[in-house]
């Protein structure tokens, strides 16, 4: 700042030149970079930061509290065993191929879209690929190295008895295991201690020691309970009917004497034998006391095998809490298969196949179940050994995710091979076609029918062609499967009518463009259930072959009528966009009416609504939700149905959850290529070369 | 330096006291130390070409823009970040745009009475009683009580002044009042900018009119690459500019 | 595809042309085909229909509606029960419709501004939370998101015995130090207003008196009474009072920026809180008990809210009450003749408010005025069900049903209001600045109601679809119109009568809505040449 020549005199008779050159500077730390990022956006005013700690106060705590809900609290299983239902509803075992075909066809398609519209950059291929080796590898990595928690379970003649439920130990535990498994079982004395201890076993426990555990707690709780009443007593801040209650609801509190002590918890002596399931033949045999080493065995084979658990002495009272490793909860599942197809293409009767799954992993074997005394033995099943306490990270992880990761990853192989094939066959197709001025013409070709043959496609191998394929029973389709069938067909089945609506009300003549505005109308004005609920009733009415109709079929009849009348106010909506004079410029060429509408006006409101179009994409799938109420097991009505099984009665959060992401992924993702699509204009083209 | 222009010669307090702004647009360096006092009643008016910051430099002055570095002083209020001190000084200046703004829901004399009623409190008889007087003295006074819309730019420019001057500000910013209007209008509007400057209102108004500077200004500043190249009299200004960009800028638009 | 090669063809040179080649006529005759192919197939349908009723001897009519319906509902007024009529039960179902979307479409609207605005905060963390959550709400099944609010949410609320309470009852004293405070701020207030540039003197008052009654409120709730002992030999009251020396110090002497006035003033008033506290000077001692007794109570039972009745004393808070008010009224027509005479802006909408508020508590410790009936001991959690008795029930059903559609609606909204406010030129927001507008004034006198010509079409679509998601209420079992009409239909047999009926109350709803929203658009259209 050097030469600023002032020589104002006198007021401004002459001028102030600045030859000075200031330096162009590089702006203060707070102006640019991330602290003025922070600055900017998170702690403008004082009302800003005071709702940016608001806010991160609220985010951080809901998100911590999720997370350690999701990891501590949360069954997960009842999404990894119920995959299949959620994903194809009761869909034949045997016609299962057909989905994967479909899946794989649908993928293969997928990828040439890709490669013809939207080159895929090399970051999304990079994380793809990373994810899928990550689901791949974690899977196998923590079935091997995080080890399992041990299982505890009661032995004793005593029942068991806190407040309402009793429950006497079992004598035999059946269970399934690997060959090369180790199985040890020894006294649980670091629980045995006092009360304190004893109410800190967690892990899976079978019913009795879970009643030893929570008899203990509750006493502790108990206790805590009465001094926090009576110090909430010596205030002298409760109204007349505080105290009132207070007093009454200690009244009724009373500690129960020490739980370790009323069942003499591992005093008895206790006899253990673990036996092969199929031969019976003892495998280990052994007597635990207090502070005696494990009993060991290795397995030697896969499949059944049997607990034993008697004390040494019939006549001994008093209860022990064992700690067995290797043993974990097991699932029942039954398959139905379908049977061949009779002369008259009637499915014949079905049969049912009896699996057991071990949780922790996935291990499923089909060997009957033991019965030593002429009984079944009585097993592991998740419901009578239920998971005590908040699941551990390890437990978690060992639980949860690897099982949900196993069942998960060859489907999403399938997926990623089938689309990285139609991603490179793109470039085939091109390369050995004949040489056109046009790039990708034939590529474009072919991905553009097998996307409008996609539906076709579908339709056929879920239900089946004719003789080729038996047909499949429509009420054994269900989940995912499900709600991407109703949505594809119904978008594809409304698409004539609800263009023809378009074009009925935009027409000349009256009496055409009054009934398509009734039509169109009346259907936006009720709700997508009253339609559905016509379907269902009238329907069967009209005609009594339409009452043999399969509930699906009326349900896609009702969403086409329903979506139609919105896909008809769409396209009228882009017809009205087209400029006049493309239409007179057409007459003035002497095209007729129709060609006007086929070749000039429709194409080109097709491409001013892909927005609107893939909105309404998005809203149907939301919407096919609805056939729940009518009784279908889509996604959502499967989601509905799994939470009454026994096993995982009630664990709505994690199921909804779960559903939730899907409706959220797939519809999120239609969005976001749509909005690239747009962007790059390749979907336009598509479109008005097209349709 | 600083010391030297305060103690320049001036009759009574400057209006405006700004000292060695600097303003950066992310990592761009727009303002470059900029210095300039403008005196009660004075009116300057600010060319350059475009994106020389003349336009940013002006709505740095009621904080459309938020500088950096430097002090703005505005009768005696220190701009800084002290909410009350900038609806102060907003109250103080009253400022023109290149594309009208008016409020295209309101009529023209619900844009007029809209500032004085809400932001001074003054009852709605006052604020039409003056809003109608304005008119009258921008020359449009029977389009009270149409919508901006159906009025022609310079109609608009000028019920935008009236707008301005409705809040009794001390200083007037115009920035290119005439750019966004047809050439038949610009004498209109510049018309009713002359009359104001004769009345002794403080004005600082970016323009590419030259022959409306050589005649109303009392002094010209001259913006290249965001810092004040030359500043002088008209006159002077047009005359007998020393700095090279000056003279080349004034042979491209003379 | 090309046009296809044209023949040449004839001029047309007749004025009259064959009726087969006239336009009009084709049009006519192509029109009444149409017409009567579609006569015939809804005549067709439709007689077949009736003829399977027939047969099941279900011919539809609508005199079963004087029928005995026979069932109760859930969610009914006083006077229906199971010896009223089908069409007394369709008008209950009715009616429940009509409250949710009434009540949703209010909501609705609420938190959807509310969210479009938070779409477009500042706030880097604000926006980005909200739009997260809106993307999650526009992008998953409503009806999953019933399911949620009400197996979720609803039934993992507390038992009736253990209910949420606001305010939770207790008993309140009012200390004296309350009373201090105010006089405090008021004091300073007075010293500090009109001060524009004396920023060191206002931030020292205001920041100081802050952290004293701050400092003063955290040690009489956490610590101990008796520690306010006096004595000062007290090590660690001496190690507090040279923490906080040393703390002042710092301030001083190492912070020199605008924030050096303000955190004097925050370190200086901690410590003189801490001394008047620790020396007694500031008393604990509580001039009145006020019971506090809840309002709400929100439990697996719903929104319980307990009914408060006047006691004989009443008439003496309301005398109070009314000089209160009538003290607010010339309060704010004094200040508003200030404001108009001097140009000076006053707080009237702050004070007036706050005299009437002050006469309402004073009233109601001297008086207590109401009598309360406690719902746990007044009302047996079967009363509620049965009848409520002293008290006022909105079943968990309504509560899931009501959240849901409208923050559902809402998602959407939010985005419509987004879109609005940024459809508006930024140059309207720079000239409303310019004035001297506050933020709060530019957005409503300007921002807003040009935006609402951009919001409102759509905004209608969404307050359409609102009312006809309402017929969701079956997946949570609220007794709405389309669950009361399928008992009814279910019952009777009158399927065809009971969906009509469904769908002609559907389609009036959605015309009465689309007519208010068509006339309030018509009222925001822009005026151009």
């Amino acid at each position: 700042m050097a030469t600023i020549s002032d020589s104002r005199s006198g007021g401004l008779a002459r001028s102030v030149v600045n030859y000075d050159e200031p330096p162009v500077k590089s702006p203060p730390l707070l102006a640019v970079g991330p602290l003025a990022w922070v600055r900017r956006n998170l702690f403008h005013s004082w009302f800003d930061t005071i709702l940016t700690l608001v806010s991160a106060v609220v985010i951080i705590s809901v998100l911590s509290s999720f997370v350690a809900w999701a990891i501590g609290q949360a069954n997960w299983a009842v999404v990894t065993f119920n995959m299949r239902l959620l994903m194809l509803g009761r869909f034949p075992v045997d016609a299962e191929w057909r989905v994967a075909l479909l899946t794989a066809i649908g993928a293969f398609a997928v990828g040439m879209s890709l490669a013809v519209w939207l080159r895929v950059s090399r970051t999304i291929v990079l994380i793809v690929t990373l994810s899928l080796a990550f689901i791949f590898i974690s899977a196998s990595l923590i079935t091997a190295y995080v080890p399992q928690s041990p299982s505890y379970v009661a032995a004793g003649n005593n029942e068991i008895v806190y407040s309402a439920s009793n429950e006497t130990p079992q004598a035999q535990l059946g269970f399934i295991a690997k060959a090369g498994e180790t199985v040890s079982v020894r006294m649980a004395d670091q629980y045995a201690a006092n009360d304190p201890s004893l109410s800190g076993v967690y892990g899976f426990s079978d019913k009795a020691a879970a009643l030893l555990a929570n008899a203990a707690a509750n006493r502790l709780d108990t206790a805590a309970r009465i001094e926090s009443f009576k110090a909430q007593l010596s205030s002298d801040l409760l109204t007349t009917g505080q105290r009132a209650r207070l007093n009454t609801q200690l009244a009724k509190l009373e500690v129960p004497p020490a739980i370790t002590e009323t069942y003499t918890l591992n005093q008895t002596p206790i006899k253990i034998r673990i036996l092969r399931g199929t031969t019976l033949e003892a495998l280990a045999t052994g007597t635990l006391t207090t502070g005696a080493p494990a009993i060991k065995v290795t397995l030697p084979a896969d499949g059944w095998y049997v607990l034993e658990k008697i004390p040494a002495d019939s006549e001994a009272k008093g209860a022990a809490l064992l700690e067995v490793g290797g043993i974990s909860p097991i699932l029942e599942r039954s398959f139905t298969v379908s049977g061949d197809l009779d002369a008259g293409g009637n499915i014949t009767a079905t049969s049912r196949v009896s699996q057991y799954i071990r949780v922790t992993d996935n291990f499923t074997t089909q060997e009957i179940r033991p019965a030593p005394d002429d009984k079944n033995v009585p097993m592991a099943i998740l419901i009578d050994n239920a998971y005590r306490g908040n699941h551990t990270f390890p437990d978690f992880l060992r639980l949860f995710v690897a099982p949900f990761f196993d069942v998960i990853k060859v489907p999403l192989l399938i997926i990623l091979i089938a689309t990285v094939i139609g991603y490179i066959s793109a470039d085939l197709i091109d390369r050995f076609a004949p040489p056109s001025q046009k790039k990708q013409r034939t590529s474009r070709r072919v991905v553009t029918w097998l996307l409008i043959a996609f539906p076709v496609i579908m339709f056929g191998l879920v239900y089946g062609v004719g003789n080729v394929l038996p047909l499949t029973d429509t009420r054994r389709w269900g989940g995912l499967l499900l709600t991407i069938m109703l949505t594809v067909v119904a978008i594809i089945a409304s698409f004539p009518l609800g263009v023809a609506l378009a074009l009925g009300r935009r027409s000349d003549l009256p009496v055409i463009s009054v009934a398509s505005t009734i039509y169109i109308e009346i259907i936006r004005g009720v709700p997508l259930i009253t339609v559905l609920f016509m379907a269902q009733l009238l329907l069967p009415l009209v005609n009594p072959s339409l009452a043999e109709m399969p509930n699906v079929f009326r349900a896609m009849i009702a969403i086409t009528l329903f979506n139609a009348a919105y896909l008809a106010e769409n396209v009228r909506g882009g017809l009205q966009a087209i400029p006049y004079g493309q239409q007179e410029a057409a007459k003035a060429l002497g095209l007729n009416s129709w060609q006007i509408t086929m070749n000039i006006t429709l194409p080109q409101a097709l491409r001013v609504i892909f927005p609107a179009l893939v909105g309404m994409v998005i809203s149907l799938f939301k919407d096919t939700s609805l056939v729940t109420i009518v009784g279908l097991l889509d996604l959502t009505g499967t989601a509905q149905n799994i939470v009454t099984q026994t096993e995982f009665l009630g664990l709505r959060r994690e199921t909804l959850l779960f559903i939730t992401l899907l409706y959220f992924g797939i519809s999120y993702v239609i969005a976001g290529v749509s909005r690239r699509i747009e962007t790059s204009g390749a979907g336009a083209t598509l479109l008005a070369r097209k349709i | 330096m600083i010391d030297q222009q305060q103690t320049s010669p001036s009759n009574g307090e400057p209006m405006i006291i700004c000292r060695q702004i600097n303003k950066w647009f992310g990592e761009f360096h727009v303002l470059r130390d900029v210095s300039v006092e403008v005196a009660p009643q004075e009116v300057v008016v600010v060319i350059g070409p475009s994106g020389s910051g003349k336009s940013t430099f002006i709505r740095c002055i009621n904080r459309l823009e938020e500088h950096q570095e430097g002090t703005i002083i505005v009768d005696g209020i220190e701009l800084g970040n002290d909410l009350r001190n900038i609806a102060a000084i907003r109250r103080e200046i009253g400022m023109v745009f290149q594309q009208f703004n008016l409020f295209p829901h309101k009529t023209v004399l619900e844009n007029i009475t809209l500032a004085p009623m809400k932001v001074r409190h003054t009852s709605r008889d006052k604020a039409e009683a003056k809003a109608k007087e304005l008119l009258a003295r921008v020359g449009i006074p029977e389009q009270a009580d149409k919508y901006p819309g159906q009025l022609s730019g310079g109609q608009q420019q000028r019920v935008a002044i009236a707008r301005a001057l409705a809040m009794e500000p001390k200083i007037m910013l115009f920035d290119e009042p005439t750019s966004a209007l047809d050439p038949e209008m610009i004498k209109e509007v510049l018309d009713v900018m002359k009359e104001l400057a004769r009345s002794g209102m403080t004005m600082l108004v970016v323009t590419h009119e030259m022959s409306f500077a050589r005649e109303v200004a009392d002094r010209i500043l001259f913006f290249d690459q965001g810092r004040i190249v030359e500043q002088g009299t008209p006159q002077y200004f047009f005359e007998e500019a020393q700095h090279p960009r000056t003279k080349l800028f004034l042979s491209q638009i003379l | 595809m090309t046009a296809d090669p044209a023949p040449t063809r004839p001029l047309a040179s007749t004025p009259l042309p064959a009726f087969f080649r006239d336009v009009r006529v084709l049009n006519t005759i192509g029109q009444i085909v149409f017409a009567v192919i579609l006569v015939a197939l809804v005549a067709a349908v439709w007689t077949s229909i009736l003829a399977s009723l027939r047969a099941k001897n279900l011919t539809p009519n609508i005199d079963f509606l004087g029928n005995r319906a026979g069932f109760d509902i859930s969610e009914r007024p006083a006077w229906y029960s199971s010896n009223n009529s089908y069409g007394d039960a369709f008008r209950v179902g009715v009616e429940n419709s009509l409250r949710i979307i009434a009540l949703g479409l209010v909501l609705t609207t609420i938190f959807g501004i509310l969210g479009g605005i938070f779409l477009l905060s500042s706030n880097w963390l604000v926006r980005t939370i909200t739009r997260a959550v809106v993307e999650v709400l526009r992008n998953t099944p409503l009806l999953v998101q019933l399911i949620a609010w009400y197996f979720v949410v609803m039934l993992s609320l507390p038992l009736f015995q253990e209910a949420l309470s606001v305010p939770q009852e207790s008993i309140l004293p009012l200390s004296v130090r309350w009373g201090l405070y105010l006089i405090a701020i008021g004091a300073v207030w007075l010293l500090t207003r009109g001060t524009l540039s004396d920023v060191p003197r206002r931030a020292l008052l205001r920041n100081g008196l802050i952290a004293a009654i701050v400092v003063i409120e955290i040690v009489f709730r956490w610590l101990p009474g008796q520690f306010a002992s006096a004595r000062l030999d007290n090590p660690l009251f001496l190690s507090y009072l040279v923490i906080s020396i040393g703390l002042i110090a710092a301030v001083w002497f190492l912070i020199h920026s605008v924030f050096r006035w303000r955190l004097f003033g925050l370190a200086i008033g901690q410590l003189l809180g801490g001394l008047l506290f620790y020396f007694g000077i500031i008393p604990n001692s509580a001039v009145a008990r006020i019971e506090v007794y809840p309002a709400v109570l929100l439990s697996k039972r719903g929104l319980v809210f307990p009914d408060i009745l006047p006691t004989e004393q009443f008439g003496g808070w309301a005398v109070l009450m009314l000089i209160g008010l009538v003290l607010a009224a010339i309060l704010w027509v004094y200040l508003g003749h200030i404001t108009e005479t001097t140009a000076r802006p006053t707080q009237r909408a702050l004070f007036a408010p706050l005299l009437i508020a002050g006469f309402a508590i004073i009233g109601f410790i001297i008086f207590s005025p109401f009598l309360y009936f406690p719902p746990a001991q007044k009302i047996s959690p079967a009363g509620i069900v049965s009848g409520l008795a002293h008290g006022t029930q909105i079943t968990p059903e309504y509560m899931a049903l009501l959240l849901g559609l409208v923050i559902y609606t809402a998602a959407f909204i939010a985005e419509i209001v987004r879109a609005g406010i940024l459809a508006v030129p930024p140059g309207q927001v720079e000239a409303a600045r310019a004035l001297g507008l506050s933020t709060n004034q530019t957005l409503g006198s300007v921002i807003m109601p040009q935006a609402l010509r951009v919001i409102i079409p759509p905004l209608g679509n969404q307050y359409l679809n609102l009312a006809k998601n309402s017929s969701l209420a079956i997946a949570v079992a609220y007794a709405d119109l389309v669950l009361v009409t399928q008992t009814v239909m279910n019952q009777s047999g009158q399927s065809v009568t009971g969906i009509t009926m469904i769908m002609l109350t559907y389609l009036v709803i959605s015309l009465v809505i689309s007519a208010l929203v068509n006339g309030v658009n018509r009222r925001f259209k822009i005026v151009t040449r």
